[in-house]
């Protein structure tokens, strides 16, 4: 990318123009977003792929949600179906609340009926292997994803960056098992409120969100004693999340960070799906698609997290 | 011809059936620098046969006893004719005076050869470095690597990328050498300039098929680029100021008629030009780029018999970028190295051995900086070669090749370091990969009668993977599950390759004939490049017990037909070629560590064809010069492991290439150039669908290179104002008005690149603008191009 930089910069002539692509149109394609964690039901949300050079409107992104499939979920002893929820049944409030776990537009989830598949008598368990099977249009779709031991942070704390006077970034120490192959997620929530400003009294964070490059493995620090640091996610555009304080934390936040042990389907999957979307467009990128876990050609993940919790208090 | 014994066969004849007969051998050399001549020809007028002179300006010719008339000539150059009474072997060493120093009582009776129909070599181009400067060049800076992808079946892919691509091999199938170094990266900047100084450099030679055996290592073409040696009568200078960088070259005798150097500089000053129009307070205040040559040669001529040669090239680009707020900085230098200590030994007027000593690297460097965490990059390769190469005439039906060559390599495929105040974190440290690099090789370049001739050759070639290695074997997901540890110099895997080669004319009249080759060549060391453009961070790594050798079987056929006393040459060739075990990386290898691992295990294997058609007409008298060439071709590649294993377009695959070049002098003055070239568009990989996750857009490549670019066609055209290259004066005596050259003369050339502004497209990016969130996503797909119309000025002088 600095090279691509580089080059339209130091040639200031270079001029782009905005062309018409004409490529056969695509197969359309299942994908799968499942989630299990440790403690909590597994859900999984369905959709079709669609030609990339479409726009994308609120009612094409609400067709392109797949509700005719029927799935089972199977630990390895007990095998369920899982049941079909969709948001008319949801009030406002979790309406809100689903839209934020899952990324899908608030005023989609109220407007159109959306549906996902849950099973609420499933709760995931560490060490325990976990297989959906998906059967849509006379096909089907298998995958499956482990949730491997957690390991915890040693500790976590806030760190001020610089010469700032109250912005930094969130520090973690950890061990990693003599073990090799051990795959980590970060995830982390602010839970304090705004103290002034058009969102006063409302949680910074609803939801655990994922910075931009949130995996990591135990390639180079195969055993070791270790730290490192992560910024703050970006996902927030609330108004003091911006310039300049974008990516840090403030001293006074409070942020739970929920580190998770992962398997290394989900590592692949997440690990080139990161890279996809930081750097779409570049030239000098492998064009490489995101490897996913689900059989028979979706598109998708199923993933397991195991977690570890902290909470930081973000102070001086 | 492929056998061996068959060979050895029609060598016994040559040496022996002849007898009563007399050799003359000597050396041509130019008049004013006493710099030798390449491909000069002696001719036997009574016979009606000849011989060129090799790269050493060296040639022998045995013929019977008798008096003759030898004809001595060189394109552009005075023809040399004696009366020679032969009833003994002599040494005939001439000295021919080029056209620009004869003076207008005389005119240059010019003559070309019909090297184009008579000799056997087939798909190959000799460029002379003069030629090429009267053509327009991109931002004044004359470069040879740009002039060849003008040649039919040379094609580059446009601005911003290092390589060429010669019938359908990538970039890293040509053997590219310098005064017999290997240099493993011609390009500064991403391909906008060569590494090579035309000011520095005497002769091209291109080959592009039909390789003879006394190359290899490369599966498709050979980039013979031999450096100017130094007059050694007189001291000169040559030098130019340009819009983006300067030259200067200096030559002279050390000791006059015996010794002589040349050195040669250039460096860019663009980013310093940039500098002042950079705003103090720009948050990349302190970035910036530029890039250096600096070439020197030295020769000595130690007896009649022995010469001495010793040349280097230097040459770095250095990109530097600061961001001041962050404290961010990075370095990235990368370049080439190569020495080659050359000796020359005449051990009879029949045999000649030039013996090389040769040092060659390439490095890239990654520096980058923040606060206290500090993260390096390097890669490289580093080669000691040793080689010998005799050339035998026994008679003027034979010209036999043989030699051998070795090279002991150091590959260092990626190092990574990352320190952290004091801690350095533990990256697996330097990896680094040894091999030894073998062939011997023999070849005739034979008349079977006056309609035959074969240029056969048998080559054989070894490589060898030695320790000390570390072997990390894996499994299906990337575990390992075994190491094993290799000692210093044990072999991990040994490959003997047979490359049998051969060419053959067979003249069909006077001014045509028909060429015909076959070759099978093996590589052993291969480019994987990462991103979808060649880079300076693409890697070299050797064969390995995983890595097999590239191997190329070409077929090649070809009709040649000269018009108007060889004034015009024409050609047109069909070729062939099959590769197998070509190397690329997988999809989402990441290799930027050395941890666990080894970078073999991060590639796939698969292969690919090519097939075309060549047309080439070239102008090489006169007043007006030029060429036309244009190509029809396919190039696929198949890996199991790519594009689900179906076949697909090469990056580079082009059905059309058309170059049309011209120059033309008008009087002494001027002399304009032209250049209009146009291609099919690259292939690319475009996304074909989306969707997403965890609600980020995500997306779904179509087929590998399943897209074209808009097609690239540009004109460029240029002038060059030569000052008055000579003096009048009246001589006393006769009252003759008479001519002597100037000692200082200068130029000014003016050129226009991209005449017609055409937008060629660089790349495509696509830009996503709306938001999810409000449903309102669209993306757009945006074409990106770099130069317009460029005009440009450059003033160059000598003395």
């Amino acid at each position: 990318m600095l090279f691509l930089l580089f080059v339209s910069s130091l040639f200031l002539v270079s001029c782009e123009k905005e062309i018409d692509v004409d490529l056969p149109r695509p197969e359309e394609k299942l994908v799968v977003e499942g989630v299990i964690e440790t403690g909590a039901f597994p859900y999984v949300i369905l959709s079709k792929s669609t030609p990339y050079f479409d726009p994308t409107d609120i009612s094409s992104v609400a067709n392109s949600y797949v509700s005719d499939a029927t799935i089972t979920i199977s630990d390895g002893t007990i095998t369920n179906q899982m049941t079909k929820l969709c948001t008319s049944t949801l009030n406002s409030a979790q309406q809100r609340q689903l839209s934020e776990l899952v990324g899908i537009p608030m005023n989609l989830l109220s407007t159109y009926d959306i549906c996902g598949y849950v099973d609420l008598s499933m709760l995931g368990e560490v060490g325990k292997t976990y297989e959906i099977k998906i059967s849509w249009n006379n096909e089907e779709y298998v995958g499956s994803t482990q949730l491997v031991n957690p390991v915890p942070l040693d500790s976590a704390w806030f760190e001020v960056f610089g010469d700032r006077d109250s912005l930094g970034f969130l520090y973690a120490e950890m061990t990693d098992p003599v073990s090799k192959n051990n795959y980590y997620r970060w995830f982390a929530q602010r839970i304090n409120s705004y103290t002034y400003g058009s969102l006063i009294g409302q949680q910074k964070d609803n939801n655990f969100l994922t910075p931009s490059s949130s995996v990591f493995d135990d390639e180079f620090v195969n055993g070791t004693n270790f730290e490192f640091g992560y910024g703050r996610p970006v996902a927030s555009d609330k108004f003091d999340d911006q310039a300049p304080e974008r990516g840090f934390y403030k001293v006074g936040d409070t942020v739970v960070v929920k580190f998770c042990s992962i398997d290394q389907g989900v590592f692949s999957f997440i690990s080139v799906a990161e890279e996809q979307i930081l750097s779409t467009g570049s030239p000098f990128a492998t064009p490489v698609n995101v490897p996913s876990n689900i059989s028979n050609g979706a598109l998708g993940l199923w993933a397991g997290y195991s977690p570890h919790f902290d909470t930081i208090i973000c102070k001086k | 011809m492929k056998n061996p014994i068959i060979l050895f066969f029609f060598l016994i004849y040559s040496f022996f059936s002849i007898s009563q007969n007399v050799t003359i051998s000597g050396t041509i050399k130019d008049s004013q620098s006493g710099e030798t001549l390449i491909g000069a020809t002696v001719f036997v007028k009574e016979l009606k046969i000849g011989a060129s002179t090799n790269v050493y300006g060296f040639y022998s010719l045995t013929i019977p006893a008798g008096e003759y008339t030898i004809v001595c000539s060189y394109v552009g150059y005075k023809d040399f004719l004696e009366q020679i009474k032969l009833n003994e072997s002599i040494t005939l060493n001439k000295e021919l005076t080029g056209s620009d120093v004869v003076i207008s009582e005389f005119k240059v009776e010019a003559e070309k050869g019909d090297e184009n129909t008579k000799g056997t070599q087939m798909g190959t181009v000799e460029l002379d470095v003069e030629q090429i400067k009267n053509l327009p060049a991109f931002m004044g800076e004359v470069d040879v690597l740009k002039t060849i992808q003008l040649l039919p079946g040379v094609q580059s892919s446009g601005e911003g990328n290092s390589g060429f691509y010669v019938r359908g091999g990538g970039p890293d199938q040509n053997l590219i050498m310098l005064d017999e170094a290997v240099v493993y990266n011609a390009a500064h900047l991403f391909g906008f300039f060569s590494v090579f100084n035309a000011d520095a450099i005497k002769n091209v030679n291109l080959i592009k098929g039909g390789m003879p055996a006394n190359y290899g290592g490369r599966l498709s073409s050979v980039l013979d680029i031999s450096m100017k040696e130094g007059n050694d009568r007189s001291f000169h200078g040559d030098g130019g100021i340009g819009l983006i960088a300067s030259r200067l070259t200096l030559e002279g005798p050390i000791q006059k008629n015996k010794s002589s150097f040349i050195v040669s500089g250039r460096r860019t000053y663009i980013s310093e030009l940039a500098q002042p129009f950079i705003k103090d307070d720009s948050p990349i205040k302190g970035s910036g780029y530029y890039f250096y040559d600096f070439n020197a040669k030295l020769n000595y001529q130690i007896s009649d018999k022995d010469r001495l040669f010793l040349s280097g090239y230097f040459g770095k680009d250095v990109f530097t970028y600061v961001q001041a707020e962050s404290g961010f900085t990075i370095n990235i230098p990368w370049g080439n190295a190569t020495a080659a200590l050359r000796w020359n030994h005449i051990f009879s007027d029949k045999l000649f051995l030039n013996t090389t000593a040769i040092y060659s690297s390439y490095d890239f460097t990654f520096e980058g900086r923040q606060e206290d965490f500090s993260f390096g990059l390097y890669s490289g390769i580093r080669d000691w070669n040793l080689k010998a190469d005799f050339s035998y005439y026994p008679n003027p039906k034979n010209t036999i090749k043989f030699g051998l060559n070795y090279t002991y390599h150091t590959f260092i495929p990626n190092n990574v370091t990352a320190t952290q105040g004091d801690t350095e974190f533990d990256l697996g440290g330097a990896v680094r990969l040894y091999a030894n690099e073998g062939a011997i090789y023999f070849l005739d370049d034979i008349e079977i009668s006056p309609l035959l001739k074969l240029n056969a050759g048998f080559r054989l070639s070894t490589f060898q993977h030695i320790g000390p290695f570390k072997r990390y074997i894996k499994d299906n997901d990337g575990n390992t599950i075994e190491e094993i540890d290799y000692d210093k110099f044990q072999s991990l895997k040994t490959f003997v390759k047979p490359e049998p080669r051969l060419t053959g004319r067979y003249t069909l009249n006077e001014t045509s004939s028909m060429k015909f080759g076959a070759t099978l060549n093996y590589q052993y060391m291969h480019l994987v490049s990462v991103g979808g453009n060649s880079l300076p961070t693409d890697l070299w790594i050797p064969s390995t017990d995983i890595v097999k050798p590239q191997q190329a079987t070409q077929l090649n056929l070809g009709y040649f037909k000269n018009f108007k006393k060889n004034a015009y040459e024409a050609s047109l060739e069909l070729y062939y070629k099959d590769l197998r075990n070509l190397v690329e990386f997988k999809d989402g290898a990441d290799p930027s560590d050395g941890v666990n691992d080894n970078i073999d295990n991060q590639l796939t294997f698969g292969k690919g064809y090519s097939y075309g058609a060549e047309f080439f007409l070239k102008k090489s008298l006169g007043n007006l010069n030029g060429w036309i060439g244009y190509t029809w071709s396919r190039t696929m590649r198949q890996f199991d492991e790519l594009n689900q294993g179906k076949e697909y377009p090469a990056k580079f695959d082009r059905r059309h290439d058309l170059s049309i070049t011209a120059s033309y002098n008008l009087g002494e003055k001027w002399t304009f150039g032209a250049i209009f070239v146009y291609a099919t568009g690259n292939s690319i990989t475009l996304p074909a669908s989306k969707y997403f996750v965890e609600g980020e857009l995500l997306v779904e490549y179509a087929d590998r290179n399943s897209y074209r670019m808009a097609s690239y066609h540009r004109a460029d055209i240029s002038a060059t104002y030569t000052g008055k290259k000579f003096k009048e004066y009246k001589d006393i005596e006769t009252g003759e008005i008479k001519k002597v050259k100037k000692k200082f003369t200068s130029s000014w050339n003016f050129s226009v690149f991209n005449l017609y502004n055409r937008r060629n497209p660089y790349f495509i990016y696509f830009d996503n603008t709306g938001n999810l969130t409000q449903g309102t996503l669209d993306v757009a797909a945006i074409q990106v191009s770099l130069f317009p119309i460029l005009p440009s000025i450059t003033w160059n002088f000598s003395f």
